[in-house]
């Protein structure tokens, strides 16, 4: 039976790859994002967290990929636009 | 009473041109000030800071901006200001700007701010010259918003950084990384002088709502913990706007 879990996998550095990732999509001039989580579990890597656009998490998914060549990208990053539901309605709060 | 609009760490670069300015629009037609509390590229260029200065350029109100440490990270920030402030946008670092509304004075005292952490828990002005050089450095960004607050000569008065002045407004964000964060040497510099609203950014993981300790309403404006384009508040009281 095929367990899923990637024969790379290696639970004592792994850790050390996800810290590695997060490093570079924070560093790296394509990405430059502080808000996203990388999770390496059972050899995948799971990347978590919100961007702006599409164009940006693929960019984080790009970036992901050149470090982590041989592992499964699983790029679970919701897409938030920051202009959507602006409206005139927007409830405003009174600062006591 | 005086309404503002707030929003910090909109990130822009080409790729986000024109998404945000159609909800500003609607901020303009709402309030009587647009705050926007820094991080405003996503990595600091002039090219990012024109796509900013489009966006936020000739709204029907003021438009008030403090640069974050994104906005630093080219090193071109002086230039990156002068684009801001060519389209008209206000910059503050360790200033004041303020508008009169409905013959009230509403002012705002900025700066970036630091971290450096919060009492107890905070790095201190000892050892390698490296850790001085960031303590003094958040000692030195409280001390210029405390002047500013000095000079500040308003009925309403708002503080606006991009470092967080409170804990509570980091609440979701991991503990370990708050010294990063915020500083509570900016709290105490505006509990020192008094303001009606703290604004900030800067978490994006944090929580909206929090107070000095002093008693200072701080509000962190971050767009991702909005998960709204931006935040309205309505300052000063009915009082305050007879008595002017």
């Amino acid at each position: 039976m095929d367990s899923g879990v990637n024969p790379d996998a290696n639970p004592a550095t792994d850790i050390y790859l996800a810290k590695e990732i997060e490093g570079a999509i924070a560093d790296d001039e394509r990405t430059a994002e502080l808000g996203v989580a990388v999770d390496v579990r059972a050899g995948r890597v799971f990347l978590r967290g919100k961007v702006s656009t599409v164009q940006r998490k693929d960019a984080v998914t790009g970036v992901a990929r050149e470090h982590a060549p041989e592992r499964e990208i699983v790029n679970e990053i919701h897409v938030e636009d920051p202009g959507a539901g602006a409206s005139p309605t927007t409830a405003e709060e009174q600062i006591r | 009473m005086t309404c503002v609009a707030a929003v910090g760490d909109i990130h822009l670069d080409r790729d986000l041109a024109g998404h945000l300015r159609p909800a500003l629009e609607t901020a303009a037609t709402q309030a009587d000030l647009l705050l926007v509390a820094g991080d405003l590229t996503r990595h600091g260029t002039v090219d990012e800071a024109e796509v900013v200065a489009a966006e936020l350029a000739g709204l029907a109100i003021p438009v008030v901006a403090v640069l974050g440490n994104h906005d630093y990270h080219s090193d071109q920030q002086d230039a990156v200001r002068d684009v801001l402030e060519r389209a008209g946008i206000v910059v503050l670092e360790g200033e004041t700007f303020a508008t009169n509304v409905d013959g009230v004075t509403v002012g705002v005292a900025g700066a970036k701010g630091f971290g450096v952490g919060f009492a107890g828990r905070c790095a201190s002005d000892f050892g390698e010259p490296e850790m001085k050089a960031f303590t003094r450095h958040a000692k030195a960004a409280a001390h210029s918003l405390h002047n500013a607050l000095d000079n500040l000569d308003a009925d309403v008065r708002i503080v606006m950084t991009h470092y967080a002045p409170v804990e509570d407004t980091l609440r979701g964000e991991p503990p370990e990384i708050w010294p990063f964060l915020g500083s509570y040497l900016l709290a105490e510099a505006a509990d020192a002088v008094g303001a009606d609203l703290y604004i900030h950014g800067h978490a994006h993981a944090g929580t909206e709502h929090g107070m000095t300790a002093g008693g200072i309403s701080v509000r962190n404006v971050a767009q991702p913990v909005l998960c709204r384009p931006y935040a309205l508040y309505r300052v000063g009281d009915e009082a305050t706007a007879a008595a002017s």
